[in-house]
């Protein structure tokens, strides 16, 4: 086995890219896609149509060939699967269709039993799962109806039924709620939520859906075959709840909070280390996720005192040495180990830019500060 | 037990379902119907020879069929007696004459058979012991598996044969072949009286019977050593095969009977194929799914391979007990002995699998683009 | 109202009967094995006839090829096989009748009339047709310039597809025929059937020297051939009265049918034909529904669209139908080709003449029109219960 399966991640991708067309003509969608999913881990896959999320998800899937990179899936490598191997990889894989995709001359019990027969338990036992899954669908009065019985809403449970069935690891979702009213819709997220906590399978969706949006512990935005942001909801909160703290972004929209967000990186500290030095250049600007820092400063006014504050998570620093241009004004010590987001200068700017008042009253809080 | 795909599939669509099976049902019946006339016209073709008791025959060389037999000196057919193994000799004549229908006054070919009222030329030992009631002139035992054309040929019934008159006194069945729509036995007597060029000394055919143990093989080689270059001997089954080759290969209706074979092969093949090809068509996504799901591609092929077998044996069944009626049918109202028997189920059986087999093998090649990436 | 209506009617004429033919060739692939598929069911339909028509074809062969406008046959007669003949003086009669131009005696001999094949030795029985050379008694006036070589003694005209038992055949060849010596002095074109295998055509002369059994007064078939203007049947009711109770004056053309009659009912040969017909049609029905099945089915969204425009029934029905007689008309030729090539084969390997005529192929199509035309009434009904509203 390789090292990937080691790590027990689900999914892990790295420079994988995919094309279309003729030799003469191809035409790619995918460039240098680097992807990783954990055991639990509910994703979510947006963007504009066209971006390739599908195509990422059918790779993911083991239903289209792996082109170009390497695409490790439930501790196998893609590429090196021979057709028989691919096959039984689907099975452990869950894939919800955006169209249902059932079959026509069987009936919803029926349609879940060919997912359940894939694993050769008993006729008891198959039964068992199926009624099971699909009362827990809802569904239970309608097993016995053929795909022309029941209504939209229903089929796609259907299909989702027999996708999840057999419990599998990894659940690759293509607008699973599309056809859904509101209370199927949270049926549907809360049985995956359920799914990515007992079974620690991992889910990624793609969706448009606002409705679903909390299910998530993770989202992932492909634009013209880029990830161009891959983000923690939780990390996010974090972030943006900090950022809002500080008066310089206080009045920001969560959207463009959250972008910050995206660009800001995770760095750990060991304690005692210093984060900022005085006099440096500043090049960071810093959000405390955990821990707790010292800031010293010395006193402008010649006291040979040095002034000391504490900051803990939630808590923000490094700001004016970007704003102003000058060389750090105090010097940041871990007092324990720190986990910070950081956000590098030149996105700092870049944010900056997005907005003349932020600058004006960045300015205006500069100059109550020091 | 696993969820039926296949048995669903086939009857997803109730009426579309039929029409195929009924297309395919027709196709089997027409295999059925053309075998069975097949087979009838082989068993047509010796029905006179089955009924005679003989282990070699002797014929003259230029013999081609029952219709054109030709003769040999009997008393070199006499002189065979001295081979060691050769028990009895019977000399048989045959001819086709007019037989004149007293009602209608019309003539038929009739084949007549000249015995010797007291020799036992016949298998059935019943009709042997009946000879003796042609021994008196004129008289004749008529078949009684007989067209309509040739008139009432009960016990009693006089006519002519070749403007001589006959009288009936007994019937026998064999169903004369396709050299006459009826035959009659009479005496020896009564046949040169009739047929003034055959000659007492030139029979048409020599039955020789042989001691048990002895080889007919060995027997007729030997007899066509002694007698050639007037007669050649062949042992019953040599004799009876070449009668039915002459009757299937030079005559078209072997022909006719294999082509149509053929074409409702053909038939059957097509009309089959078009319903697992518009099945696979209209099930792609179903198939695709299928191998999303995690389905090898040969469990998809098996799919549809079941679906055909589902459809053939489907129809079979049906087309195996209308045949049996049709063949009923032909017996009382044609008096073709067609006749239903393991061989030919197992013939018919063996067209059915080629047939669906070529199908189905067909109809798959549309499944092999099925892609799941396709799904999308 | 509908859409339709609104259009002009130059442009709507042309959306009547260009739209059924872009539907056929959108998918060029998908129409031609349709096509194929339909061609197919009309071969076998073709298959079927050949072998029955090849039954009768044959057997009246020797009746179609002389000319005659009526024949005189024995009372006794009821087919070609048979061996009824009748005397001279009754065909002599006629000559005195102001209707009739000619009669001419013809015989057969069928039973000693053993051909020798030249190569392998063996000798087989062939149908002799013997008549008086010089008179035109054929159809084709060819063999009657041809027939006029046979005045020589001894010399034969063999039918060239005559089965191959009889060895080859050629100008000048010389076999025996009754165990005499003749001479082949050219071939004709009749062909075999289920009875005969081959055929000759002797002087009657010859016929006598070969055939002691024969006599001038036994005759076969008399041709009686009438001058232009008067009625075959009034003359046939006029000479009826007038000739024995022994005889019988048919129109060739009743000859014929009998003939036909005679094998299709009293052997076996005429019953299995005519089901395997029956059957082939059947089956080339199916087939040919099921092609329409498909094809109406694949357009459902097509024709869906077309509903929810509003285009009325009308329309639609005749989109359905137009599409169903064109696929019949691009699968009709082919069939043909297939078939033609078909018969050759068999004619050739039998011996039996299996002919394609112009009235047979003009039977099929008419037939398989109306199959097409009712397979699409059948198919239309789908069309008519149509709800556009099932599209989405």
């Amino acid at each position: 086995m390789s090292a990937e399966a080691a790590t027990g991640l689900t999914v892990s991708m790295k420079r994988v890219c995919h094309s279309y067309g003729s030799k003469e003509n191809p035409k790619q969608v995918l460039h240098d896609i680097d992807f990783d999913l954990m055991p639990g881990e509910v994703a979510i896959l947006t963007g504009p149509s066209g971006s390739g999320k599908t195509t990422l998800l059918t790779l993911i899937g083991a239903l289209r060939s792996v082109q170009e990179g390497e695409a490790v899936v439930l501790g196998r490598r893609l590429r090196e699967l021979t057709r028989a191997q691919l096959v039984r990889l689907r099975r452990e894989i869950g894939f919800i269709f955006q169209a249902h995709n059932l079959f026509e001359s069987l009936t919803a019990r029926e349609n879940v039993n060919m997912a359940i027969e894939l694993t050769n338990c008993d006729v008891r036992e198959r039964d068992r799962r199926c009624e099971a899954i699909l009362t827990r669908l809802g569904l239970s009065d309608q097993v016995e109806y053929k795909p022309n019985g029941l209504s939209g809403g229903e089929r796609q449970r259907v299909a989702i039924a027999r996708a999840l069935a057999n419990r599998p690891k990894l659940v690759l979702a293509d607008e699973p709620t599309a056809a859904l009213d509101k209370l199927s819709g949270r049926e549907v997220v809360d049985i995956l939520k359920t799914l990515a906590l007992e079974e620690q399978s991992s889910v990624l969706i793609v969706t448009h859906d606002t409705r679903i949006l909390d299910l998530a512990d993770r989202i992932i935005k492909l634009v013209d075959g880029r990830i161009v942001s891959d983000t923690s909801v939780k990390r996010a909160l974090l972030i943006a709840t900090s950022l809002q703290r500080c008066p310089i972004f206080a009045q920001q929209p969560i959207a463009m909070l959250t972008e910050f967000a995206a660009f800001m990186r995770r760095e750990s500290f060991d304690p005692g280390e210093d984060i900022i030095r005085e006099g440096e250049a500043g090049d960071k600007f810093y959000v405390i996720e955990s821990g707790s820092v010292e800031v010293l400063r010395e006193k402008t006014s010649g006291d040979s005192e040095v002034a000391r504050t504490t900051l803990g998570p939630g808590d923000f620093f490094g700001e004016v040495a970007l704003l102003t241009g000058a060389p750090r004004n105090a010097t940041v010590i871990a007092r324990d180990r720190v986990e910070a987001f950081t956000l590098a200068k030149e996105h700092f700017h870049e944010a900056l830019q997005r907005s003349k008042t932020l600058e004006e009253r960045l300015r205006t809080a500069l100059y109550y500060r020091s | 037990m696993k969820t039926p795909l296949s048995w669903r599939n086939a009857w997803h669509n109730k009426v579309r379902s039929l029409v195929a099976l009924c297309g395919i049902m027709f196709a089997i019946l027409l295999i059925f119907m053309e075998l069975g006339f097949y087979g009838s016209a082989r068993t047509n073709a010796i029905a006179v020879y089955d009924m005679l008791d003989f282990d070699v025959a002797v014929v003259s060389p230029e013999c081609m069929y029952l219709g054109q037999l030709g003769d040999f000196p009997r008393h070199r057919f006499e002189e065979i007696r001295s081979i060691d193994g050769v028990e009895s000799l019977s000399p048989l004549w045959l001819q086709v004459g007019r037989w004149r229908n007293s009602d209608t006054r019309e003539d038929w070919d009739m084949l007549a058979i000249a015995v010797e009222p007291s020799e036992r030329p016949f298998r059935d030992s019943a009709l042997n012991g009946r000879l003796p009631e042609v021994a008196m002139h004129d008289r004749a035992l008529s078949d009684a598996v007989s067209r309509s054309e040739y008139g009432i040929l009960t016990a009693g019934v006089g006519s002519e044969l070749v403007h001589h008159r006959i009288r009936i006194v007994g019937q026998f069945t064999m169903g004369a072949g396709f050299v006459a729509g009826s035959a009659i036995i009479t005496s020896r007597q009564t046949f040169l009286d009739v047929f003034q060029e055959a000659s007492h000394e030139r029979p048409n055919i020599g039955l020789v019977k042989i001691a048990p143990g002895a080889s007919p093989r060995k027997i007729a080689s030997e007899i066509t050593a002694q007698m050639s270059p007037v007669a050649t001997a062949l042992t019953r089954s040599d004799f009876l095969k070449n009668e039915q080759a002459f009757w299937l290969r030079v005559k078209p209706i072997g022909i006719m009977f294999k082509t149509g074979v053929l074409v409702a092969v053909v038939a059957g093949t097509v009309v089959l194929y078009q319903v697992l090809v518009a099945e696979v068509q209209t099930r792609l996504r179903e198939y695709s799914t299928l191998k999303a799901l995690g389905y090898h591609d040969r469990f998809v092929y098996s799919v549809v391979v079941r679906q055909g077998l589902i459809y053939s044996w489907l129809a079979f069944i049906p087309a195996f007990f209308l045949s049996l009626l049709l063949y009923l049918l032909v017996r009382m109202k044609a008096l073709v002995p067609i006749r239903m028997d393991i061989g030919r189920v197992g013939a018919v059986i063996l067209l059915t699998s080629i047939m669906c087999l070529c199908a189905t093998l067909l109809s798959l090649r549309k499944l092999k683009t099925s892609d799941p990436a396709d799904l999308f | 109202m509908t859409v339709i209506n609104k259009i002009p009617p130059a442009a709507k004429w042309l959306e009547w009967t260009l739209l059924p033919w872009r539907n056929l060739f959108h998918d060029k692939r998908r129409t031609s094995i349709s096509i194929a598929a339909v061609a197919f069911a009309i071969a076998i339909m073709f298959m079927e006839l050949g072998f029955l028509n090849g039954l009768y074809d044959s057997q009246t062969g020797a009746a179609a090829f002389l000319r005659a406008d009526l024949i005189m046959v024995s009372r006794a007669w009821h087919a070609l096989t048979s061996r009824e003949t009748f005397p001279r003086s009754r065909l002599e009669q006629l000559r005195g009748v102001q209707a009739v131009k000619a009669v001419y005696p013809i015989y057969i001999e069928d039973k000693f009339s053993l051909f020798r094949n030249s190569i392998t030795g063996t000798r087989n029985n062939i149908r002799v047709i013997a008549f008086a050379p010089g008179n035109d008694i054929f159809q084709d006036d060819k063999m009657n310039v041809l027939s006029r070589a046979l005045r020589q003694p001894l010399t034969v005209l063999f039918d060239w597809r005559s089965r191959r038992l009889f060895g080859p055949i050629g100008a000048e060849t010389r076999t025996e025929l009754a165990d005499r010596a003749v001479t082949v002095v050219g071939t004709f074109d009749l062909g075999a059937d289920y009875r005969y295998d081959g055929n000759v055509l002797v002087s009657a002369d010859t016929l006598f020297q070969l055939f002691p059994n024969q006599n001038r007064d036994a005759v076969f078939l008399g041709l009686i051939q009438l001058h232009p203007g008067y009625s075959m049947t009034e003359t046939m009711h006029q000479v009826n009265n007038r000739v024995g109770s022994d005889v019988q004056v048919v129109t060739k053309d009743e000859l014929i049918a009998r003939e036909k009659a005679i094998w299709q009912k009293t052997t076996a040969a005429g019953y299995i034909f005519e089901m395997g017909v029956a059957v082939g049609f059947i089956i080339g029905v199916f087939i040919i529904y099921q092609i329409l099945y498909i094809e109406i089915s694949d357009h459902l969204p097509q024709l869906a669209t077309l509903k929810a425009i509003g285009n009325g029934n009308g329309y639609l029905m005749w989109l359905v139908l137009a599409q169903a007689a064109l696929l019949t008309l691009l699968a009709f030729i082919p069939a043909v080709a297939i078939t033609s090539v078909l018969y050759a084969i068999l004619t050739a390997t039998t011996g039996v003449v299996t002919r394609l005529t112009v009235f047979r192929v003009g039977v099929v199509l008419i037939l398989t029109s109306s199959m097409c035309i009712a397979a699409g009434l059948l198919a239309v009904r789908r069309v008519i219960m149509l709800d556009p509203a099932e599209l989405f």
